[in-house]
């Protein structure tokens, strides 16, 4: 009954990211989804402040990428281990692996896209 | 001696009240990850270019949209409230000499945060 | 909610390893009074109308851990579960979830005791310390550290509570990783490093979600829910601290 044999789970890394991507889920989120999905469109917002280029000029920034990459990555993060989690949680045990590999698969392809997309802008 | 009894599980994460408020809880993971993927289309339409950006903003002005972001954000306010309901519980335990700090408090203190960084946010997007 | 007494309904899951593939359930009525617990009425069932009836029970004041069922769909002590509480039922009792049944309310508690000795449930030192030294001090902050946690009475209601060890009994579960909490934040205990690689595990820490429910049906307040997911902070540190040679050290 040795401790020793028990094998160490890789859990951690999409834990640490799943969990940092609920930070900013549960503190940024609902005000994001009111400013970019419903304020935004209707046109709370001032006029011009969102033309092209202004987005650009602050997204584009320095300071804006630094905010908006981890910003975006880690909500896939966040969303895909609990889409995964919520599998096992369905009773789905043949093909998790393969599950594991789509999931996470997908968050990592999400994460590259977000930082391609925000080196060429 | 015959076999033991093994329960199934059946649909657990329907039926017991309490456990399909958990069901809930993951279920806002879905709608975190359409967020998540409007953002980043919207992203790749301000790389592309003025005219791709228009386009984004329109389909974002549709009512469906609108109405989409309305389910997002009922789901993304319910994940934030489970998320500092359980907040204390993931966090090194807290005391005040041989008394652990009440997790509620804990609680509240996210709370108070999430209301200052959510007005903040409106007013400095308001702003322009 | 009535205050008085009177007679109740109960209604029983039954399962006899001889005879059925599956439980089924016996209606009973009993009387009440005020102080009358759902142990009572089981036990009044046994002497008066069914002696068949099995289930377990030892203390009658909730600290032996023995007498937990589902009682409508909750896990519950039976001992400190008052009929009042129902009336005017019918009330539903079970053998907890999760555990595989023996015969009607008696489960097999194997999958929790099996793993007990994992959890290395005793004060850990480097060195022992000679007798002639005296004991080890402890002061009553350091006491606080451990004193939830040490409430557990082994009753398994979390186990049953927890849909996570229903699907995966190899999950060492609730009580057990509470466990494993208590003595590493015990300030006598410097076992925290022999108790890292179950913490660590897929089966440890890591097959939990978070569901809550196991602290919400505690007898005890332990909590387990926040003992397990403060160490998937601590396994996470491990995990990524160990190539410094700082993580997994003993006590602190």
């Amino acid at each position: 009954m040795s401790n020793q044999n028990k094998p160490r789970s890789h859990e951690p890394i999409v834990w640490l990211l799943f969990a940092a991507g609920g930070m900013i889920a549960a503190m940024l989120m609902p005000a994001l989804v009111v400013i970019t999905g419903i304020g935004a469109p209707v046109g709370l917002i001032a006029d011009g402040s969102l033309d092209h280029e202004r987005v650009i000029g602050m997204l584009g920034s320095p300071a804006g990428k630094l905010l908006v990459f981890p910003l975006i990555s880690l909500l896939f993060w966040h969303a895909m281990h609990r889409i995964f989690h919520g599998l096992h949680d369905l009773g789905i045990q043949a093909g998790l692996g393969y599950y594991r590999v789509l999931c996470y698969g997908f968050a990592l392809l999400a994460t590259l896209l977000t930082a391609g997309i925000l080196f060429l802008i | 001696m015959k076999a033991h009894y093994q329960r199934p599980m059946g649909r657990w994460y329907l039926r017991p009240f309490y456990l399909f408020v958990y069901t809930l809880r993951e279920l806002t993971a879905v709608f975190v990850l359409l967020y998540a993927l409007i953002l980043l289309s919207g992203l790749a339409a301000l790389a592309a270019g003025p005219e791709a950006w228009a386009s984004y903003r329109q389909a974002l002005a549709h009512p469906l949209s609108i109405g989409l972001h309305g389910l997002i954000l009922v789901a993304a306010l319910y994940n934030s409230i489970t998320w500092f309901m359980v907040a204390p519980k993931a966090m090194p335990a807290l005391f005040i000499g041989t008394r652990p700090l009440p997790g509620l408090l804990i609680t509240l203190a996210h709370i108070v945060v999430f209301v200052i960084v959510s007005v903040a946010l409106l007013v400095l997007a308001g702003a322009g | 909610m009535s205050d008085g007494s009177g007679q109740i309904d109960i209604l029983i899951s039954r399962y006899d390893p001889e005879r059925d593939d599956q439980p089924h359930t016996e209606r009973f009525t009993v009387p009440y009074q005020h102080d009358s617990s759902v142990l009572d009425a089981l036990l009044y069932i046994k002497d008066r109308i069914d002696g068949s009836l099995s289930f377990r029970w030892s203390c009658r004041m909730a600290i032996c851990g023995s007498c937990g069922k589902m009682i409508n769909g909750v896990p519950r002590l039976s001992c400190k579960t008052f009929l009042r509480d129902y009336a005017p039922g019918p009330l539903h009792i079970e053998a907890l979830h999760h555990f595989p049944v023996i015969k009607d309310l008696v489960v097999e508690q194997a999958g929790f005791l099996d793993k007990l000795p994992e959890a290395r449930p005793w004060l850990i030192r480097e060195q022992e310390q000679a007798l002639a030294d005296g004991p080890h001090r402890q002061s009553p902050r350091q006491r606080a550290r451990f004193a939830s946690t040490s409430a557990c009475i082994n009753c398994l209601l979390c186990y049953a509570a927890c849909p996570q060890y229903g699907m995966k009994p190899d999950f060492a579960g609730p009580a057990l990783l509470a466990l494993v909490e208590r003595y590493n934040a015990d300030s006598r205990d410097q076992g925290r490093a022999e108790r890292m690689p179950l913490i660590n595990a897929e089966d440890g820490v890591w097959s939990c979600t978070l569901v809550g429910n196991c602290s919400a049906v505690c007898p005890k307040g332990v909590d387990p829910a926040a003992a397990i997911n403060r160490n998937k902070l601590e396994s996470a540190k491990d995990y990524f601290l160990r190539f410094l040679k700082i993580g997994s050290g003993g006590a602190e």
